[in-house]
């Protein structure tokens, strides 16, 4: 299994590849992915099972992912009532 | 390291947590996650999304606590949103800040906390992710890292958020989210039998400015609009924009006359802009308002915003740049 914090998180943000997400969301996206990454980084430092690493990135992921895809949703609503 | 102004300038602080209009809302799967993990991760019985308001710290998400906030003054956490740094007790029995603390001495009975400041991009500490025992505890550093790094990505969903409910032009609301704002608001004062009022206001002559000056220029102009009435706006008033040059503000607590008077500061502080297109002409601006405050208990904030925007038509017949009441809301 890969320990490399950066790859896990890289792995993790893989699914937003298909999202076609608005500029204004994209600075967050690359925030969330070096937390994701450092998260890892600590939790291996910390000396947690890579079991409990990859399944703590991956749950801090599935929640912003679905905050994400409303974030675009409302975006793009609001740049169609302009 | 983070400006000592930043973090003692509590009027900015509390701004920039209301800004996330995050307080009093619902229990949501992302921070319910973040504090379950940390539950696990840590093996503490305890642990919260804290956040510090003016006279309370709030709970957006919790474990092992039975309430949803405390009184700001016996909180743990507002000596943490203090440092730019995690703030951590050992042993409350043994810290003279909080020996005599009632949440030390009663339930939940806090031994030992770990704090990680829930820190804005600003660098305003808004609350703070807290990890809590009942035993006394050293919180190694790799524990402290964790905790900061899960206070990171709280601080991530809230600005998620901001930026979903943000217009890009002018950051302030987008029509959704300001609508959204006002039927809560709506709710809380006919449960609390509250005042409420909207005021609803358009820049004069808008195509006139794009026509002479050019879109940049007017785009420069609605930029400079809402941020002359944001700056003149409590904390709990919130502007929106509801469309193109046309704008809403919700006015909590305030009846027709108040809504008024905050409707003519924002005229005031618009007429007072000296604004210049790209080529250095000067270009004029104002604004009509309409207010209106909540009436019928069928009311929305669709009906509120209707009325508004029928004195706001009165206001531009009767010569613009003034603002016009709607009395029968």
């Amino acid at each position: 299994m890969d320990e490399d914090p950066l790859r896990l998180a890289a792995q993790a943000v893989e699914p937003l590849q298909q999202m076609d997400v608005p500029p204004a969301l994209q600075e967050s996206i690359a925030r969330h992915q070096s937390h994701l990454a450092s998260l890892a980084a600590s939790l291996l430092a910390a000396g947690c099972e890579k079991d409990m690493v990859v399944t703590s990135v991956e749950t801090a992921f599935a929640s912003y992912k679905e905050e994400l895809i409303a974030a675009i949703l409302a975006l793009k609503e609001a740049n169609h009532d302009r | 390291m983070i400006a000592d102004e930043k973090l003692t300038d509590e009027e900015a602080r509390i701004r920039a947590l209301r800004r996330y209009r995050v307080l009093d809302t619902e229990t949501e799967k992302p921070f319910e996650k973040i504090v379950g993990l940390v539950e696990q991760i840590l093996n503490v019985p305890i642990c919260a999304v804290s956040l510090v308001d003016s006279d309370r710290q709030w709970f957006k998400a919790s474990r092992g606590l039975e309430v949803c906030e405390t009184r700001r003054d016996i909180s743990f956490c507002t000596h943490a949103i203090q440092t730019p740094e995690p703030m951590i007790v050992q042993d409350a029995q043994q810290d003279p800040r909080f020996a005599a603390n009632p949440l030390v001495t009663g339930a939940p009975h806090i031994r030992s906390y770990a704090g990680a400041p829930l820190q804005t991009p600003e660098g305003y500490n808004v609350g703070s992710l807290c990890a809590i025992d009942v035993k006394p505890r050293a919180f190694p550093d790799s524990e402290i890292a964790i905790l900061s790094n899960f206070a990171n990505l709280v601080v991530e969903e809230l600005e998620l958020r901001l930026a979903a409910s943000s217009d890009l032009l002018t950051g302030v609301l987008t029509r959704r989210a300001w609508r959204d704002g006002a039927e809560a608001e709506i709710s809380r004062a006919r449960r609390h039998d509250r005042p409420m009022a909207v005021a609803l206001f358009d820049i004069d002559r808008f195509k006139a400015i794009n026509d002479s000056f050019g879109h940049p220029t007017g785009d420069r102009v609605i930029q400079a609009v809402s941020a002359a009435c944001a700056d003149v706006l409590r904390a709990t008033q919130t502007i929106g924009r509801w469309g193109g040059e046309e704008f809403a503000i919700l006015l909590p607590e305030c009846d027709l006359s108040a809504a008024a008077t905050v409707a003519e500061r924002c005229r005031q502080a618009i007429e007072a802009l000296e604004i210049r297109s790209d080529a250095g002409a000067p270009c004029p601006v104002t604004a009509s308002f309409g207010v209106a405050t909540l009436g019928g208990p069928g009311d929305d904030a669709e009906v509120l915003v209707a009325q508004a925007d029928a004195a706001l038509y009165r206001a531009k017949n009767a010569g613009r740049n003034r603002v016009e009441a709607c009395a029968t809301a």
